[in-house]
Parts: C-alpha cells; structure tokens; sequence
C-alpha cells in the first residue's frame, strides 16, 4: 500500500518537475543559475539566445565572459549578495557571443542550502537593448534640439492652443528680454502691444481652427517702449498622436534692417517719381498767354493722365489762350499715345485755350497715317518753331486789328 | 427747387450753375435755360461752371443737350470756366463738345460772344 503511494508521489513529482522544466524552457525571460564563481550551471533557451550562442551553449561558461572589465567587478558585487532574501536588481551592458552590444536587467535570487550556505543564484535576464537604444536617442534628440534652441538666432516658438507659449528659443526669449523660464505659459499680449499681438494672436486661433499654415507674413512688431521691428513669419499647426490640433510651432525671422531699407528705399522712389514727372512735363511760359509743354520719354497711361492734369492746371492758373503741346522728344507714338494726346487737346480746348501739336516729324506723321489715327482737328505743326511763329502772328494781328480798330 | 441764378446783360444771357445738379433738378434746369433764352432779344448765352468741380456723364449730357437746344433757336452759346478735372472729366467720358465754344472767365467769354454774335449778324 505504502509502497504503492510512493510510486505514486513519486510519479506527481516527476510530472510536477517535468511541468517546471517546461515552464522554464518557454519562458521568454533569459533564466539561468549561476554557481558561486559565476560560472552557468543551468540555462533555458531564452537565456542562451540573450547571450547569443546555440542552446546549451553557455554550460561551462562565466558571466564575466560577456562582460568589459571595468563592469565586471560591480556586476560580482550585486550578484554575489549572501543574504537571505535578499533580490538584487541592476542593469548592465554585454557583448554576446555573436558579437553584438546588448543592454540587460539582471534579476538575480541568491539560493542557500543547509546551514545558510551561499551555492549560487537564480538570475533572471530581461534584454532592455530597445529600450535603452529609444532612452539614448530621446537623449541625443533632446539635446539637439537643445542645442538648435539655444544657439540659432532664428525666433522659434510653441505655443498652446491658448497661443500662450510652451517652449521657446534663446533668441525668442532675449528678444522680449527675459529667460527662457519666465516666457513658458505668456502670451504676446505680455510683451508687444495690442497693435501686433492681437493679429498675431487671431492669426494662430484661425491655424488652430482650421489647421492652415501661414508662410513668410511679413508682421510689424510694435513694443510697449514704442520700438518697432520688423519680422517674417511661419506658423503650422502642432499635431497630438491622434491628429488633433494642440497648438501651433512659429518660426520668426527678424527682417528690421531690410525692411527698413526697404521702406526707406519706397519712399525715396515715389519721391523720385513725383520729382521725375514735375521734370519731364516743365510748363514754360514762352509769350503772353502762351505756354509750352515739352513731352520727353514715353507717354504711359498713368504719365499722360498726369501731363494733362499739370498742363490744364498751368492754362487755368495762367490764365493761357494757347497751349503748344510739344511732342519732337517722344520716344514712339502708338495709337494708344496718339489717342492720349488727341485727348489732352480735346481736354484743353473745354477749359478754355487753344492747343496746337507740333514735333509732329517725318516719322511720327507716317506712324499717325500708318495707324490710320484721325486727330480730329487738332492744329498740328512740324516743329514747334512754327507752333511758336504761327502764334506770334495770330497775336501780331489781333493786336494790329485793336490798334486799328 | 433752387431758383435759378440769371442776369441779362443787353442782348446777352448769363446763367451761373452754382451747385451739383442732379436728375430731376438738372432737367428743370435745362429746360428755364431754353425758356428763359426764348426771347428774340437774346443772341447769346453764356453757362458758367465754374463753381463745379465735378461732372458725371449725366450732367454732361444735359449740357450738351442744352448747348444743341439754344444753337438750334439760333442763340450763340459759350461754357465758362470748366475746371481741369472737370475737363479730364468729360473728354473721359467722351463729351469732347467740339461745337460748344468755351472760356475761362466771364470777361473773356462775354468778349468772344459779343464777336460771335456780331459775325451772325454781318
């Protein structure tokens, strides 16, 4: 009987042992039992693969086989602890067997037989190679973008979806004049004036909104001091995980110098401009009631429109019956100028006087007939020596018929 | 509506348009100028502008229309006074008015119609 319950314990134990050893050969974590020295004495496949050699390829061998000196000595510290109870949980570094860097969480439970003796370990291998290769290079990405945000001197931001600031460069900070610290969570309500940062302000809430980008706007940024500069801008919108909006990166290129100049450059352009046509449209005042308009250059619509505003003001003012309209310095006749210029006679005579062409050379009077231009009863003369002889005359004899008269 | 401005001086009619004339108040206009002209003592009338310092295409009709109405009673007609912008204004619009003399002031306008009407009579 007794000996039949006995085979029978015996038999639940060698089924019992044989589901551990199952169990352990399955598992995904390295497991192994490493003698006093070290060295293996069991491993399952996991483990041996860890280790990077064939299965059963680490009996005989020594952990400090896999490992560099210098952690060698620190790794048979933690392992080699002699207390009961006591679990020791690091990580280290290996080179394995087929020659590759592998990052490992050692977990190891050091086992004692009869009388507290120390006869090895049972060690738990977990390989964190991923997880420490994704740690470095958040790492290495972390201080490069450090090292982008602190050295370029382009203004780049986040901000929330309350356009308040989250992160922002060195130059971002400097440029408003504090730390990097105290921009978190302000707004640029807090260093410019309504003027720029309300624009600002509605330009991200529409991005954030709608999720268009801005590129290149060129933005007035007026200070609480009355300072003004000058910058051109990008903001796209910042994107969670799950493609929701959650505010905005802008990047900010200050431009004040060139667009100083620039405006400066405007102005002294239209100054130019203005001076330039004041130039080349001189109404000179050749006889009593007579005035001459030399037309230099070409005549464009927005020039001729003014020639004629300048000559009619000068016949009004003066009080001119005759305005000769001098055209033997323009550059080329169009139907477009001729009809301009039939215009501006037209526009002569309602005010009052009377205008007469001349300049009309050899080449123009071929242009006019070639383009079949009428110019509708205009008086036109071949150069303005007759208009000049034709008027003096006319004078001659209204002032001979008073005498006589 | 406003009254209309006129003088006569002998055998000559001088109307100022001192004000913007629009539509309904324009046409009136016209029409006392024409009514006013009929008169077989009138030879000549002179319209004066020059208080307008704009023009639309309506307005600048209606002179044309009045200019045709006095030649064709036989009257000698002259504007007086069209600004620059006034006359940029109509050539713009194409109312060149070739057939209507014009002036800049009163003075020269009453001379230049009293010759006129002295070469209709000859």
């Amino acid at each position: 009987m007794a000996k039949k319950d006995d085979g029978k314990e015996i038999e639940r134990l060698r089924r019992e042992n044989e589901e551990y050893k199952k169990l352990i050969e399955e598992m995904s974590e390295g497991f192994a039992f490493l003698e006093e020295d070290l060295s293996f004495s069991f491993s399952n496949p996991a483990c041996d693969s860890i280790f990077g050699v064939t299965e059963g390829g680490l009996m005989g061998r020594n952990l400090v086989d896999f490992l560099s000196p210098e952690s060698t000595k620190d790794v048979r510290k933690k392992i080699k602890v002699k207390k009961k109870d006591k679990k020791n949980v690091f990580e280290t570094a290996i080179k394995t067997g087929d020659d590759k860097r592998r990052y490992l969480l050692i977990r190891s439970n050091p086992h004692f037989e009869e009388k507290n003796k120390f006869v090895g370990s049972f060690v738990f291998f977990y390989d964190i190679t991923k997880r420490v290769r994704m740690e470095e290079e958040l790492i290495f990405e972390k201080g490069l973008l450090s090292s982008l945000l602190n050295t370029i001197p382009d203004l780049i931001y986040f901000k929330d979806k309350e356009s308040r600031f989250i992160k922002v460069s060195k130059s971002k900070a400097d440029q408003v004049g504090r730390s990097i610290e105290e921009v978190v969570g302000s707004t640029d309500f807090d260093y410019f004036t309504e003027e720029h940062a309300r624009p600002a302000y509605e330009d991200e809430q529409e991005i954030i909104k709608k999720g268009n980008p801005i590129e290149g706007k060129i933005e007035k940024e007026t200070h609480p001091d009355g300072r003004v500069t000058w910058v051109s801008t990008t903001k796209i919108p910042r994107y969670d995980d799950k493609g929701n909006i959650i505010g905005i990166l802008g990047i900010s290129r200050d431009i004040t110098e060139k667009r100083l100049w620039e405006l400066q450059r405007e102005e002294k352009m239209a100054a130019q401009k203005e001076e330039l046509i004041e130039l080349s449209t001189p109404v000179i005042d050749v006889w009593e009631g007579v005035i001459t308009v030399p037309i230099l250059g070409s005549l464009d619509s927005e020039r001729a429109s003014r020639v004629s505003e300048h000559l009619l003001t000068q016949i009004v003012e003066k009080r001119a019956g005759v305005a000769i309209i001098d055209i033997s310095g323009i550059s080329a006749v169009d139907s477009a100028v001729a009809d301009r210029l039939i215009r501006t006679a037209k526009a002569v005579r309602l005010v009052g006087a009377e205008a007469i062409l001349t300049g009309v050379g050899v080449e123009i009077a071929q242009t006019i007939a070639d383009l079949g231009i009428d110019m509708g009863g205009l008086k036109t003369m071949s150069t303005l020596k007759d208009g000049l002889k034709y008027v003096i005359s006319r004078k001659k004899t209204s002032v001979e018929e008073e005498k006589n008269g | 509506m406003a009254r209309l401005t006129r003088m006569h001086l002998g055998d000559i009619l001088v109307v100022p348009i001192q004000e913007e004339l629009h539509d309904t108040a324009a046409e009136e206009t016209g029409e006392k100028i024409i009514r006013e002209a009929d008169n077989s003592n009138i030879k000549g009338v002179a319209i004066d502008i020059s208080a307008l310092d704009i023009v639309d295409s309506f307005l600048g009709r209606l002179l044309q229309k009045i200019a045709w109405g006095l030649r064709a009673m036989g009257k000698q007609v002259i504007l007086v006074g069209i600004q620059p912008e006034v006359a940029v204004a109509l050539v713009e619009l194409g109312l060149y008015l070739e057939e209507i003399n014009t002036a800049f002031e009163l003075d020269s306008a009453l001379e230049k119609l009293r010759e006129m009407i002295d070469e209709d009579s000859r």
